[in-house]
């Protein structure tokens, strides 16, 4: 599509984005590093909460299995 | 001198990668210097089109960054189907048709009748709304409701196909060519209007 009156507008409209870059760039900024910070926490504590959890886990089973164990003997 | 050589050939490789390629790469690497790319593309565009679809600079910084997040953290959804160029619009003119209808609470006020508007014209030609002055474009641009203006500007500023217009909009052909009709018949109703004689 070759040059049109349309475009025209959307270049003025641009032009006038340079007023405002400064603010939406430190903005963005800001919110991607709080969105790399929460998901950096997720990578770093979501597999340590899963194998406390299924060390818990274990360790209840293990518990239970001597007791039985124990009441069996008695 | 080691500084110079390594802007110089990030430069050019900024300027090689196609858009398609960043993604790629942002995805695998999560380098920040990949979105910095797509950063430079687009925000200068993605402002111009919510600042005439939205008509005020505050509404329009806020919408931009607000397109920015969506946009990083949806990049992975993004499936190479249309142009990057084209998804990235489709969801910068969803936000701000959403953001307006939010705002305003009455969905209705965007599907008003044009029946009236059919007997003044019956084909509107493209060149006519093409050739428009600048200034009487601008005009009628901040006249015509936000779903209209937003079809206009995907078919004659970004040159979308009715098809790619279908994706964004999620209508079917049909219902999208009626709707450019009728953009087309309040462009010109309201060019008429004000500048008749």
């Amino acid at each position: 599509m070759s040059k049109n009156n349309f475009q025209q507008l959307e270049e003025q409209m641009e032009a006038k984005y340079d007023k405002a870059s400064d603010a939406i760039k430190n903005n963005v900024t800001s919110r991607k590093g709080t969105w790399d910070l929460i998901g950096d926490l997720f990578e770093l504590y979501i597999p340590q909460i899963f194998s406390t959890l299924i060390g818990s886990n274990t360790n209840l089973s293990k518990t239970a299995l001597k007791k039985e164990e124990e009441s069996d003997s008695e | 001198m080691l500084k110079f050589l390594f802007a110089l050939l990030s430069n050019s490789e900024r300027k090689t990668l196609t858009d398609e390629e960043v993604v790629k790469e942002y995805l695998r690497t999560q380098n920040n210097y990949y979105f910095e790319i797509l950063y430079g593309r687009y925000s200068a565009k993605i402002y111009g089109k919510c600042l005439t679809i939205l008509k005020e600079e505050g509404l329009a910084q806020d919408a931009t960054q607000d397109v920015m997040m969506k946009l990083l953290l949806n990049l992975s959804k993004f499936g190479g189907k249309s142009k990057f160029s084209t998804w990235v619009y489709s969801i910068t003119y969803n936000f701000c048709i959403d953001f307006i209808r939010k705002k305003k609470k009455d969905k209705s006020q965007y599907f008003e009748d044009v029946s009236q508007f059919e007997d003044v014209v019956d084909e509107v030609d493209d060149k006519e709304l093409l050739e428009i002055e600048l200034d009487r474009l601008k005009i009628i641009m901040e006249q015509i409701p936000p779903d209209d203006k937003s079809i206009l500007m995907m078919k004659y500023l970004d040159g979308m196909s009715i098809k790619e217009i279908c994706l964004v909009i999620n209508k079917t052909e049909s219902a999208i060519k009626m709707q450019i009709k009728r953009a087309k018949l309040k462009f010109v109703k309201i060019h008429r209007t004000l500048y008749a004689a």
